[in-house]
């Protein structure tokens, strides 16, 4: 029984708020707990339920528009989306870039491309976690 | 009553102090619960005594309110003993030391999208009532003696007139209206109060409180239909239409419901945290942020960066308000200047 998502904030975390807030929407996207159409609360709403600064709720849905995770309908409300081809392109972009320092990083290290291959293989298929920051 | 107040609250928030949930089943509470209620038996003891002695020595006058004053006053100051004593605890022990202070939300997955009609209900009942007492002074009216009773001894004897006057017929359906209006903005402001969730089990409190904001719904329009009902009876009695030995049982009434309505929530506590519901809960490994500070004495919420206006009270049952925010204010000098307002328009 499924009755939502529930989003946390740490705030004795290094990690911002915003960048919080963000990362678990993306996270219930990507396991699947939040869909396509589904409505998340306005920023005015988030924000009173989790006590904190209107803004820092803004912050990480402007984010999150911009990357193609959300969108707003003509209600005025807000709703997951599927991203467009243009934010697909930017995302794998700048997702490569990522990845290519990463995998250096790894073989700096010394690990095979078979090492490197199986951690990915495991993370991919691991069900997703939101970040943990204390980690 | 207030025996029972810290059995109603939530298990992490005991006399006004955030605990953190692992901390629940500590001695120390106990300890504070028991020099809680040995205070609270003792005052109450004594000021029923004296509640006994003093009509002997200096007459009835206006004993009820006081002793009722006193024994609120006292038992307040018992629980700001015990709660500095508690607070001062935590701090000392380092309860919080460590702990992943965290603040949550729930977004529900598939918000309820049916049509609410549970404040239609409330409305149209109210009408009905204010629609039968203008009726019932319409055609009363007329055949209304020129002087109205206004008061009565306690012997049933009327003592109080005033003249009659068309806005008279007015005066109670305009009560009637104003009572339905503020539960209204009442009941409405606390179904849309922020959620109260605890980031240690955050589905199951998020139900709980579903449940509880639910049932006060429901209890405010009982209210404010039991208002409205004695209401129109007082003018009935008052329009001669209701014999007057009725009028003191009326005085107890709308206390009664209110009372009657309102005990189940002692059952479900406080933001329904006694409630079962059987959701399978993950270990989340957060406590929710210790906030001690922004309650001032653990029952006065001031905090300017939170918009919300309602928060669950600490110690108690139902909601209270954040006197950090402006509009907090602004709603009380209007809530005041209501009774003046009306002094002045009656006495004009």
């Amino acid at each position: 029984m499924q009755t939502g998502v529930f989003l946390k904030i740490e705030f004795n975390s290094d990690i911002p708020l915003y960048q919080q807030i963000r990362d678990q929407i993306v996270a219930a996207i990507a396991d699947g707990t939040l869909k396509e159409g589904q409505i998340i609360p306005s920023a005015r709403s988030m924000a009173k339920n989790l006590g904190i600064n209107y803004h820092t709720v803004n912050k990480s849905y402007n984010i999150l528009a911009l990357e193609g995770f959300i969108t707003m309908n003509s209600k005025k409300q807000l709703l997951v989306k599927p991203a467009s081809g243009a934010q697909v392109k930017r995302f794998l972009d700048d997702w490569s870039s990522v990845e290519v320092s990463l995998i250096n990083e790894a073989k700096a290290m010394g690990f095979e491309a078979e090492k490197i291959m199986e951690i990915f293989k495991k993370l991919v298929y691991s069900p997703s976690t939101p970040h943990d920051s204390s980690r | 009553m207030y025996w029972i107040v810290p059995y109603v609250t939530q298990s992490t928030i005991k006399f006004g102090v955030r605990i953190p949930p692992e901390r629940v089943g500590d001695p120390v509470l106990r300890r504070m619960l028991k020099i809680y209620h040995g205070w609270v038996a003792l005052v109450t003891i004594g000021i029923f005594t004296a509640f006994i002695i003093i009509p002997d020595l200096y007459g009835t006058f206006q004993i009820e309110t006081f002793s009722f004053i006193a024994e609120i006053a006292a038992v307040y100051l018992i629980y700001f003993v015990v709660h500095g004593r508690l607070k001062r605890i935590k701090e000392e022990n380092g309860w919080y030391h460590g702990a992943r202070e965290a603040a949550g939300v729930l977004v529900p997955i598939a918000p309820p999208s049916q049509r609410d009609y549970v404040y239609t209900i409330m409305l149209s009942f109210s009408a009905v009532i204010v629609a039968a007492t203008v009726i019932m002074g319409a055609i009363l009216y007329p055949d209304l003696p020129a002087l109205l009773v206004t008061h009565y001894a306690n012997n049933g004897i009327p003592n109080g007139f005033e003249r009659k006057d068309l806005i008279d017929v007015f005066t109670f359906p305009i009560l009637q209206l104003v009572v339905t209006a503020i539960l209204f903005i009442v009941s409405y402001a606390i179904w849309r109060a922020r959620q109260e969730i605890e980031v240690f089990r955050p589905y199951t409190s998020y139900l709980q409180q579903l449940k509880f904001k639910k049932y006060y719904r429901y209890v405010i329009i009982a209210i404010s239909i039991s208002l409205n009902v004695s209401l129109m009876l007082v003018a009935a009695i008052r329009w001669g239409l209701l014999n007057n030995n009725y009028g003191s049982a009326l005085n107890y009434f709308p206390i009664t419901a209110v009372l009657l309505i309102s005990a189940p929530m002692i059952y479900i506590g406080q933001q329904g945290s006694r409630i079962k519901t059987g959701f399978p809960e993950q270990p989340t490994g957060f406590v929710n942020v210790n906030d001690d500070v922004l309650w001032k004495g653990g029952i006065f919420y001031f905090n300017r960066s939170d918009h919300s206006l309602l928060v669950a009270k600490r110690f108690g049952i139902g909601w209270t308000i954040n006197f950090g925010n402006p509009v907090t204010w602004v709603v009380l000098w209007g809530i005041l200047m209501v009774p003046i307002f009306s002094l002045l328009f009656i006495s004009h």
